[in-house]
């Protein structure tokens, strides 16, 4: 244990990790309202768009920072494998492990879309279905490796953020139309 | 009469023109969420960083003894400072009741 002044790496990636499971809960949020077409608005989806896009490579962005300044931290000291390799970190390893996949995760699904010509819009579509898969990683990850999981605030932040998310997905894969039940035949 | 052009001869040249418009917007879009998500990364920062500095300053250890017919406390705090006090000092109050734990790097 240091100083306040020797732990600031770990503040600062704690604090990157917070805003960063923001920034992902809201871009999957707007992700499933546009693909459940839960606005319609005219132009709001090319907006909603722009937004997701820009929100995923923000997220990307920090979760890197979050894992980029764990590099600095004299007591951690986990080593670039130690943030890249699952499971390998000393502390609270099943749940480090767990926030590295989601990571990886997030780089890959979310830089897919740049690749979409060549691996096929279908392989993509198929592919960008598992973003929920990241989010709910990323959950786990911060109730079982977050030092500030058991504060109300995370616990309510947390909450604020899954619900639309519960919302916005379970819309998602019901049908959108009700479907036909055969009718009875009568006498 | 003249025959119409198959395209737009104005089209072609547009369309770079209209990625990089894009690409720029994307750019501008990005750089202001992102300037966004460190400025908003800044108050669970500031709250953790004072919580850890108000839990720093609390001493952990304090030990009185005799010294030449008075009494003194010597006070360690968690930042290894050691503080030699009169008993009746300002911190002569944290007795071995209460000595909080050493916060651990995760907390």
């Amino acid at each position: 244990m240091g100083t306040p002044s020797q732990q600031v790496f770990w503040f600062a990636s704690r604090a990157f990790g917070i805003i960063a499971v923001i920034m992902l809960g809201v871009s999957v949020t707007v992700g499933l309202a546009m693909s459940g077409k839960l606005m319609r608005r005219p132009g709001l989806p090319a907006k909603l768009k722009r937004f997701h896009e820009s929100a995923t490579l923000v997220t990307l962005g920090l979760i890197a920072t979050h894992a980029g300044l764990l590099l600095f931290d004299s007591y951690l000291k986990p080593g670039l494998a130690g943030i890249a390799v699952p499971f390998t970190l000393a502390y609270r390893p099943l749940f480090t492990g767990l926030g590295i996949i989601a990571g990886w995760l997030a780089a890959i699904l979310g830089l897919s879309f740049y690749v979409r010509k060549r691996i096929g819009a279908k392989t993509w579509r198929f592919m960008h279905r598992f973003t929920i898969v990241i989010y709910l990683l990323a959950l786990i990850h911060v109730i079982g490796s977050g030092t500030d999981a058991q504060s109300p605030w995370m616990i309510a932040m947390l909450t604020a953020l899954t619900a639309p998310i519960a919302f916005a997905f379970t819309y998602r894969i019901l049908p959108s139309t009700p479907r036909k039940t055969p009718r009875l035949a009568a006498g | 009469m003249t025959e119409q052009p198959k395209t737009n001869p104005q089209s072609a040249p547009k369309r770079p023109a209209r990625a990089a418009a894009a690409r720029r917007s994307l750019y501008r879009r990005v750089l202001s969420l992102g300037v966004a998500a460190i400025v908003a990364a800044w108050l669970p920062f500031s709250v953790i960083y004072i919580s850890a500095l108000n839990r720093h300053a609390t001493p952990v250890v304090a030990v009185s003894t005799s010294h030449n017919g008075g009494s003194i406390r010597v006070v360690t705090t968690a930042s290894g400072a050691t503080k030699v006090v009169p008993a009746g000092g300002s911190t002569a109050s944290a007795g071995p009741a209460a000595v909080t734990p050493i916060s651990t790097h995760a907390s």
